[in-house]
């Protein structure tokens, strides 16, 4: 993958332009990535915090709720029971008060009848009794013995608490109520409250039968002996009716029964005002766990008489009743048919009763319960707007971050484009230059190291210009020089016999040459020519140095040589030629240039061959009878040129019918091949003695000796003048 | 060719190693016409000297003639090749050749 990325960027080969083009955009894109990432990551992060924490603050907020509202609902609940409990202990100890009132009245006429008059009050069978009006009632035993006179006179006497009753009646008027005494003689003094009507309905059967010395109020409180109150009954107005009832004394003691019985529409009221939710109970309990009063009818706290919440089986209830009956005053949670309620109590301490009221947890935490779900639901829905706000500002972001890759794509390019602008105009300009366009400048005018190149470039070019003009000059100078060059060489090579055969007249020899230039102008020179009809001359030579200063040289020796030797009188004179020449060639050889030479007169009546080697290479010589090649003795005698007023010894040998003899310059042994090595004189005798010499003639010979060397050479560059001469001595016979 | 020099007051040593041919003698050739002014003593180590050609023999007569004017010189360590061409030439019979 890195090899991938690095030969995407670097190793293929691409133009400056797409790689610089891909930095910018792959750095951008970094940079786009990075931002990207810290963008998205951020957002996530708020996110995951936001949901966790909005979870925690849900929780936190709705279970704070929920503490605070059970603490008020509970606080408030006692709140209520403690002022219900009062309420209704005021109208019932209204009630007990007055009822001793009545007592005391009672017992005041009975005490003291000498401050009473007699009075007659009504009878309900003789006549109707209004609503409030007292009347006096006979009990069924009394109607049945008869009424004494003495007890007439009481009846009468005792009629006066009328006067106690009537007022207070009229207290309660508003109720259907009844207050009346009933005497241990059976008969009753009463006033009947029945709102909204005229008259008090009495029955037959209550006219008749009713025996008031036989009720359960009088027993009760006759047993009792003290106020009493009695357990709840229903009324006639269908309300709960309560009974206080409280006896009275004459002279003799227990007299009878004074009460008051109430309807407690208003208790009712009271306990229905406290109230709270659909579920609640209110309710009233005497110290022995007997539920007196309740707004249930069913259940562990109804108002069914007998109900006893201290015998409950319910442990939350019985306890409860325990904390009621000793006057506490408080809340608690007890358990009802598997539901919780709160039940708030307060003690009734006048008549040692409580009050008790009770609501379903649910019910009133039901608020809560909502809040804590709005609570939940608003966080929720908050998420999700956050939630979908996020997803806008990533989407946002994508859209942002697509129109500035866009954006950064376009800038890249012109960036790109402006920095390589120049360098695309260089290459043209270059091109242009290069297609032979000196004159062509570059223009760039980047003021950075782009415009210092192009200037190097027109620099160039201006220097170049001048160049060509220079070499221009310099080419057409040198084009003139080696055209004179040419035709020096065209001279030196018509100064030496080039016209094959030669002599063809004389078949006594046959003689052939080469030479091949290093340069165009050589420093060798071969000579050959006729001295006179009997005797032929032959020379080779080897000027020091090569070009124009050896080819004059040359022409001056071989100038010099050739005068000489015309001028010479018998072949035996060769040496003093060669002698006479060389102190010519000092003359004026400020140059100091030399020449090697061998110099050979071949008289072809006898073979005879005089010859002087001025430091020449050493010729060979084919002898027929041996059919084999060697060197031929030579002296070493100085070059000529080189120091004036030599001796030169000059040798002779015969030549014999078939001879042959091969002259030749330092280029043929000092040939080089490829690996610079010396073809040498070895080589030289080798090659001769395998060409098969004595079936071949001159040219032949010659064109074998080049062949070999030829081959020799290869394709190393000739280092100097290769000068060959063959000669051939058919023999004087021929002649 | 390289010629290496060793000047010592009046006395200049001249050692050649590889070819000396016409291209190389006119380097030599310069250093004969430049560097030999007031020498006394001039001797040339031939030790490493593979080839003489023509050329190289002219220069070597150039400094010979110049040295019989102003003192001596002496060739040294001529190798086999070299020493046929010094004598085939004639060349050994002027120049002071020690081995």
């Amino acid at each position: 993958m890195k090899e991938l990325i690095y030969s995407w960027f670097f190793m293929k080969k691409k133009s400056i332009r797409t790689r610089i083009f891909r930095l910018i955009l792959l750095g951008s894109l970094t940079m786009f990535v990075v931002v990207g990432a810290v963008v998205v990551y951020g957002l996530f992060t708020m996110n995951n915090v936001f949901t966790s924490q909005s979870e925690v603050l849900s929780g936190t907020t709705a279970n704070y709720i929920e503490k605070v509202t059970s603490q008020q609902i509970a606080d408030r609940l006692t709140d209520v029971a403690h002022t219900r409990a009062d309420s209704i202990e005021t109208e019932l100890w209204t009630i007990t008060n007055d009822t001793n009132y009545l007592v005391s009245g009672v017992e005041n006429i009975l005490q003291h009848p000498e401050y009473y008059a007699g009075r007659q009050l009504p009878d309900p069978r003789f006549q109707p009794i209004k609503s409030g009006e007292v009347y006096l009632h006979e009990g069924a035993r009394l109607q049945a013995v008869g009424v004494t006179p003495e007890l007439q006179r009481e009846i009468s006497l005792v009629s006066q608490a009328a006067a106690y009753i009537e007022p207070m009646a009229r207290k309660y008027r508003q109720y259907e109520s009844s207050l009346f005494l009933g005497s241990k003689h059976g008969y009753i003094i009463a006033a009947d409250n029945a709102p909204g009507k005229e008259y008090i309905h009495m029955t037959e059967e209550f006219l008749q039968t009713y025996e008031p010395t036989e009720r359960g109020w009088y027993k009760n409180t006759q047993d009792h002996g003290t106020i009493t109150f009695h357990d709840i009954y229903v009324g006639a107005d269908g309300y709960p009716s309560f009974t206080c009832s409280a006896p009275y004394e004459d002279n003799d003691g227990f007299a009878g029964v004074v009460a008051i019985a109430c309807s407690v529409k208003s208790i009712s009221d009271i306990m229905n005002d406290s109230l709270l939710g659909d579920s609640g109970i209110s309710f009233v309990m005497n110290n022995k766990g007997n539920i007196m009063l309740s707004t249930s009818h069913e259940g562990p706290l109804s108002d069914v008489e007998g109900t006893n919440l201290l015998h409950n089986d319910n442990v939350s209830l019985s306890n409860t009743a325990v904390k009621m009956i000793a006057g506490e005053k408080g809340w608690q949670i007890v358990e009802l048919d598997g539901e919780e309620y709160f039940l708030a109590f307060a003690p009734m301490p006048q008549i040692n009763w409580s009050f008790g009221t009770m609501v379903s947890k649910n019910e009133v935490m039901s608020p809560v319960v909502m809040a804590r779900e709005t609570i939940v639901s608003q966080v929720n829905s908050f998420r999700d707007v956050m939630k979908s706000h996020l997803v806008n500002i990533v989407l946002v972001t994508i859209f942002c971050l697509w129109s500035a890759l866009v954006l950064l794509y376009h800038m890249s390019n012109w960036l790109t484009n402006m920095f390589v602008g120049p360098i695309k105009k260089l290459i043209v300009g270059v091109k242009e230059i290069a297609d032979g366009h000196l004159e062509k400048k570059v223009n760039v005018k980047t003021g950075d190291e782009l415009e210092s190149l192009a200037d190097a470039f027109n620099n160039m070019t201006d220097k170049l210009q001048n160049y060509m003009e220079h070499l221009t000059k310099v080419t057409m100078e040198k084009e003139h020089i080696a055209t004179e060059l040419a035709v020096a060489t065209n001279i030196q090579e018509s100064m030496l016999p080039h016209i094959f055969p030669f002599a063809p007249e004389h078949e006594e020899f046959d003689i052939y040459a080469t030479m091949q230039a290093a340069k165009e102008v050589g420093g060798d020179f071969y000579d050959f020519y006729m001295v006179d009809d009997e005797h032929l001359l032959v020379t080779i030579a080897d000027v020091s140095g090569k070009g124009v200063p050896a080819a004059l040289f040359m022409v001056i020796a071989k100038t010099m040589l050739k005068n000489s030797v015309i001028s010479m009188a018998s072949e035996k004179d060769l040496a003093k030629v060669m002698a006479r020449t060389n102190d010519q060639l000092c003359q004026n050889n400020d140059a100091m240039m030399f020449v090697t030479a061998f110099m050979g007169i071949l008289n072809l009546t006898n073979g005879k061959f005089t010859y002087v080697n001025a430091g020449h290479n050493p010729p060979v010589i084919y002898r027929a009878g041996e059919k084999h090649f060697e060197f031929i003795e030579v002296e070493r005698n100085f070059v000529m040129g080189g120091m004036d007023g030599i001796d030169y010894k000059g040798q002779e040998l015969t030549l014999g019918e078939g001879d042959r003899l091969v002259l030749y310059t330092d280029g043929v042994t000092e040939a080089l091949n490829e690996a610079k090595e010396l073809f040498g004189e070895k080589r030289l005798l080798e090659a001769l003695n395998n060409i098969n010499a004595g079936e071949k003639d001159a040219q032949e010979l010659l064109l074998e000796l080049k062949k070999v060397l030829n081959d020799y050479v290869g394709d190393a560059e000739q280092s100097d003048d290769m000068t060959m001469l063959a000669l051939v001595f058919d023999g004087k016979t021929k002649a | 060719m390289e010629i290496k020099k060793e000047l010592d007051g009046n006395k200049l040593k001249i050692s050649l190693v590889g070819r000396l041919d016409a291209v190389s003698a006119g380097d030599l050739d310069k250093v004969i016409q430049n560097d030999v002014n007031g020498i006394e003593e001039l001797t040339f180590d031939f030790a490493e000297l593979d080839f003489v050609a023509s050329a190289g023999l002219r220069v070597l007569l150039v400094a010979q003639k110049r040295m019989n004017k102003q003192g001596t010189m002496k060739i040294y360590h001529v190798n086999e090749d070299v020493m046929d061409v010094l004598e085939m030439t004639g060349f050994s019979n002027f120049l002071d050749i020690e081995n």
